[in-house]
């Protein structure tokens, strides 16, 4: 069927610019530095993705329905330093559990979010910076400064993000975050709630008109965000082998607002696919370990992440613009 | 006939400016309680020029978001122009060149926010989200994690000089932007065009308003803003690294809505900003007073902001209404 | 059938602020009824309507289904008896597919509870070819037509059973091929068994298809008759019925010869072409034509807002550059736009701020400063001129009716002292007092040798107040009636472009 196609091309068209991107920057990276072609690298960039694309995910979906949450970083770093609070107190202590923990403090921190949000109807930019601070806050008052250090995490945890400790070589966060994310693209193409969660984004008041709670499905978003990052929680002590209560999931929001931008997610509101923030995610983990390998001071990171960015979205700018006029022609 | 004067009355007092005011009285008291050394004028004078060089670029950043723009950036532009300064002058530069030089590049990451913000169309949440993160970037690319020091005795120490012996220049600084810009949005028509800009810019386009050039001036503005903020901090510190004002985005605007300016914009006060500056100087010095831990602090401004911005909200809906 | 009308209103008020709407409308339909709503703009129609549906609570009143007394607070509930709502200007979901514009709201789904797409896209196939479309259902609905998203929207509506269905203006920018297919479909739905309410200006359609007419006048039921024992005449007269003596006219002025103002050949793509006219100072052209076929546009691409492709604009004969509305302004050509809440007035700001806002060199003193003083002369020598009735002029104008606000936007315009004046539908929305004000106001500029541009879809309003008259259909236009040539029949048939 003609449209089909039509609908086919519109939508690759973007993801294949991303992955085309990656492409060429691995190439150019391996030809700079011939190391940089080992399957070790790869696994790294792999590895990069499993935290950040979960929060990603979460921050799409707020980006779809017309909201923007600043505050996700805060959330799974509040999360983390619980959950290594709970090796701390106890090594022991089954991985499943913490698990839910973790997930379960990211979808009270994200409910806050969602009430004060649709409860005053205020920007959630706005309101989520102050509960960035706020949770962030929270997690001195409540679980003191200290740092978690490495020996309290145990030692199955840590090895979810070895590749060696996998059956594939990929490691088991990798496997664990992706096929999140395709739960996530399940629930947003097939189930009633994802549909409207696009809705609200593309139109609210014809939403409402039509008998859909704007409201609600907001306040969902939130929560599912903020479980989403408190889930990614356990997965970042896996990664990263230690809590920092301070630093930890600091910045994260802006480099997962990025991932989700790059991959196709417009900030208008309604538009995004699951498969865009996963390969904008790859891109950024391409770039973040060439930078490394290339030997290009890592000073320059956050340079090119805000550059990409912009350009990301001048593009993306630009596509829309010629695809409107194309149509009107 | 009573019933609209005690409305009129009740509409001049209860404008959004009041929650800020309110939280001014409540913060004095409470620091007064907290600590007796709290009301020490001098005390308070001395440490005020910490956060100057953010209000003064939160006074530029009101006028940015009466006219409905944001600008994440600032911060990132204020340490740039501090290490391009200080770079500029290890690399044998004299520092009266330096200064002109640091105001310009302030200029100028304001105008690129600014023309692409315009040009695009692109909302400015988002160019200045990358812009933010892209001149943080090249102030690390810059200066690395060291530090520079080491500047001319004349240029150091601006906050230690003292007006008539008693207030610090930055402060004298600050009032004068303040009083300046509150003049300049109230009382003249370039401040009637920022408001229109902000409250419905689809009219101002109809009412051949240049609504691009007004944004494109504002974005101006508060470069420049930046710039004499990224001076005065390499002044203040004495030194320059990558990591000064990190946050400091969010104190900004903290600050101006705070101040009872509406995120939607259209509506604002520099007297409000102003205002809300002294409070944070206020809870931050009593807090610090006490020493309550940063990561505290934190929470404490996290939770003002979010009950001044409900607060505030609900104001600006009464002042609606007529 | 029962004793009792399926739906009934009675007693609805409605206000808005201080701006009463309706004043205590009955309204009742009958089950498999084609009921129209006729009367002029800003009788209530689409109030009334809006309160049946939930959008808008009345201020006072009672709904009745079938017999019981309901509430309806949301478009949810109206939802739940049946009823559905087809607007003017389509809802859409413009990123999203038309089978999910179809469906959204009443999404199918599986045992499974996911979303039945198979099942969906079967009925929606159905549901369109019903229609008379020919689309894929998975496309998006960005880059229909205004006709083609409104049988989607009626296929949203026909999906979710509805059987009460409302339809405001949903003719306006219809072709006349398309208008006639609408309504075979809405015979077709009748013999359904659907009930459907039909707002529309268009009294020679709903001749042809309603049962009967309910006419409204300034918020007021005027009566409720049976279409086939009224004429068109009929009820024209119980619409205007209630308007204060005749129709103001055109007065005899002094027209310049030469012509001040004229456009040759002005296109923008997309929206007009090759669009030629002239206006001498003293004189009123009208612009006639369908919604939607490209009157406003013309208006927009004059004043500088929207771009010019082809053509130009010329000022006693020599070519001018408008780019923008500073531009426009500079050559003396004010546009008042037809919305003036979202488009014409600072509806939060005071009256005077309004006023002066676009003759800032009026009021402006060395360095910008506002000078109150000549604030308040400028603002009160219109509030007089154009006998404004407000409190203070200091106060909101959003506080003000609509037509005291329609003056303000008027009198922002007359503060340039333009020669050269647009009026965008310049009636719209204000009551029956306010708009005779109104065209004694037109009159008296043209009297001081403006030259004066009138689009407006009131026909009457054009037919009586123009010297020259031109025709729009589709973006084209089909005529240039002179005064001698001005009639209902030529502008209505070249607005159709018949022959």
């Amino acid at each position: 069927m003609k449209a089909k196609e039509k609908r086919l091309s519109g939508m690759a068209l973007r993801e294949v610019g991303v992955v085309a991107i990656i492409l060429i920057i691995y190439v150019i990276g391996c030809l700079i530095e011939p190391r940089f072609f080992s399957f070790d690298v790869l696994v790294n960039i792999l590895l990069f993705t499993p935290v950040l694309l979960l929060i990603s995910l979460g921050e799409m979906m707020e980006i779809i329905s017309q909201n923007l949450d600043v505050s996700v970083g805060s959330i799974m770093g509040f999360a983390a330093t619980v959950g290594g609070a709970i090796f701390r107190y106890d090594k022991s202590f089954p991985i499943i559990v913490v698990f839910l923990v973790t997930t379960g403090i990211g979808v009270v921190l994200g409910l806050i979010n969602g009430l004060l949000v649709t409860r005053f109807k205020l920007p959630s930019v706005i309101v989520t910076l102050g509960t960035m601070n706020i949770y962030r806050g929270l997690i001195f008052i409540l679980m003191n400064a200290k740092q978690i250090d490495n020996m309290y995490i145990p030692q199955n945890l840590i090895a979810l993000s070895q590749p060696m400790k996998s059956v594939i070589g990929i490691p088991y966060t990798v496997i664990i975050a992706f096929a999140a994310a395709a739960l996530v693209a399940l629930f947003l193409r097939r189930f009633k709630t994802g549909r409207e969660i696009y809705a609200i984004g593309c139109n609210r008041e014809a939403a409402e008109l039509r008998g859909i709670n704007a409201t609600r499905i907001s306040m969902l978003v939130f929560i599912i965000a903020g479980g989403l990052s408190g889930f990614a929680a356990m997965l970042f002590i896996s990664r990263v082998g230690y809590v920092n209560p301070v630093t930890a999931g600091s910045g994260m929001e802006f480099t997962a607002v990025a991932a989700a931008v790059i991959g196709g997610t417009s900030m208008a509101g309604g538009v995004g696919t699951t498969l865009g923030t996963v390969l904008g995610c790859l891109l950024l983990g391409v770039i973040y370990n060439s930078i490394s390998y290339i030997g290009i001071s890592g000073y320059w990171q956050d340079a090119i992440y805000g550059a990409i960015i912009i350009i990301a979205v001048i593009i993306e700018k630009l596509i829309k613009t010629r695809l409107v006029k194309g149509q009107e022609a | 006939m009573e019933n609209t004067k005690k409305n009129s009355v009740a509409k001049k007092i209860l404008r959004p400016e009041l929650s800020i005011f309110i939280f001014f009285i409540i913060s004095i008291v409470a620091g007064t309680l907290i600590s007796p050394d709290f009301l020490d004028l001098k005390y308070i004078l001395s440490t005020m020029p910490l956060y100057t060089e953010l209000g003064i670029i939160a006074l530029a950043f009101t006028y940015l978001m009466i006219a409905g723009e944001i600008d994440l950036s600032v911060a990132s532009a204020l340490t740039l122009v501090s290490c391009v300064s200080a770079v500029l002058y290890q690399s044998g530069m004299s520092m009266e060149a330096v200064i002109p030089i640091g105001l310009l590049l302030g200029l100028v990451l304001g105008l690129f926010n600014g023309i692409l913000v315009t040009v695009t169309k692109i909302p400015s949440l988002i160019i200045t989200l990358g812009s933010m993160s892209m001149y943080r970037g090249l102030a690390q690319v810059l200066i690395g994690d060291g530090s520079i020091s080491g500047f001319p005795e004349w240029f150091v120490g601006i906050d230690r000089m003292l007006l008539f012996g008693v207030v610090p220049m930055p402060i004298v600084i600050f009032v004068l932007l303040t009083v300046i810009m509150e003049i300049i949005l109230k009382k003249t028509f370039f401040g009637r065009k920022v408001v229109a800009v902000g409250s419905q810019p689809q009219v101002a386009v109809y009412s051949a308003v240049h609504v691009d050039r007004v944004k494109l001036v504002l974005f101006g503005l508060l470069g420049l803003s930046e710039g004499i903020a990224g001076l005065m901090s390499l002044s203040r510190l004495g030194l320059a690294k990558y990591s000064i004002g990190v946050g400091g985005e969010l104190d900004i605007i903290t600050m101006v809505l705070l101040g009872g300016t509406a995120f939607s914009g259209g509506r604002g006060s520099l007297t409000g900003t102003a205002l809300a500056f002294l409070v944070i100087v206020l809870l931050k010095t009593s807090m610090t007073l006490v020493n309550l831990r940063r990561m505290d602090q934190l929470l404490v401004i996290g939770l003002m902001l979010i009950i001044v911005i409900i607060l505030t909200d609900k104001l600006n809906k009464y002042q609606d209404q007529s | 059938m029962s004793g009792h009308p399926l739906l009934a209103a009675k007693g609805i008020y409605k206000s808005f602020g201080k701006h009463e709407v309706l004043h205590g409308v009955d309204f009742d339909l009958r089950e498999g009824e084609i009921h129209a709503l006729i009367g002029e703009n800003g009788a209530g129609k689409s109030t009334l309507l809006r309160i049946l549906f939930g959008v808008h609570k009345a201020s006072a009143g009672t709904i009745e289904y079938k017999g019981e007394t309901v509430r309806i607070n949301s478009p949810m509930d109206a939802k739940s008896y049946g009823m559905a709502m087809i607007n003017q200007e389509p809802q859409v979901f413009s990123d999203m597919s038309i089978l999910e514009n179809i469906f959204l709201g009443h999404l199918e789904l599986t045992s499974a509870r996911m979303v039945d797409y198979k099942r969906m896209e079967k009925i929606a196939d159905g549901l369109l070819q019903k229609l008379g479309l020919n689309m894929d259902v998975h496309s998006k609905m960005m880059g229909l037509s205004v006709a083609e998203q409104q049988m989607v929207e009626i296929a949203g509506a026909l999906s979710s059973n509805a059987s009460i269905i409302f339809m405001d203006e949903p003719t306006a920018s219809l072709t006349p091929d398309e208008v006639q297919r609408l309504m075979d479909l809405i015979r077709r739905l009748k013999s359904e068994g659907k009930t459907i309410v039909y707002i529309s200006h268009r009294l020679e359609e709903i001749k042809q298809i309603s049962d009967r007419v309910t006419v409204l006048c300034d918020g007021k039921k005027v009566g409720c008759y049976n279409t086939a024992e009224i004429t068109i005449d009929d009820m024209i007269c119980s619409m205007i019925g209630c308007t204060l003596g005749e129709m103001i006219k055109k007065e005899e002025t002094e027209i310049s010869d030469e012509p001040h103002f004229a456009v040759k050949g002005l296109t923008s793509n997309g929206a007009f072409s090759n669009v030629t006219f002239e206006v001498r100072r003293g004189e009123i052209l009208g612009i006639a034509g369908l919604m939607g076929s490209g009157r406003t546009e013309i208006a927009r691409t004059i004043f500088g807002v929207m771009k010019r492709d082809a053509g130009t604009i010329e000022i006693d004969g020599k070519p001018v550059v408008i780019n923008s509305p500073i531009d426009a302004i500079r050559h003396g050509i004010a546009l008042v736009p037809e919305d003036r809440h979202g488009l014409g007035l600072f509806l939060k700001k005071p009256i005077a701020f309004n006023t002066t806002f676009a003759a800032s060199w009026k009021i402006k003193r060395k360095l910008g400063f506002i000078d109150r003083k000549r604030e308040k002369d400028v603002t009160e020598k219109y509030v007089e001129q154009l006998k404004t009735k407000l409190t203070s002029i200091y106060h909101n104008v959003g506080d003000l009716s609509g037509g005291n606000q329609q003056k303000v936007s008027l009198a922002k315009w007359l503060a340039t002292d333009p020669d050269v004046l647009i009026l965008d539908e310049p009636t719209r929305g204000i009551d029956v007092g306010a708009k005779t004000e109104v065209y004694k106001i037109i009159n008296q500029l043209a009297r001081d040798k403006k030259c004066i541009i009138l689009i407006s879809s009131e026909l009457e309003e054009v037919l009586a107040l123009s010297d020259r008259i031109v025709v729009m259909y589709e973006g084209r236009q089909t005529a240039l009636f002179d005064r001698s040539e001005i009639n209902e029949v030529n502008v209505l048939a070249a607005a159709h472009d018949f022959a």
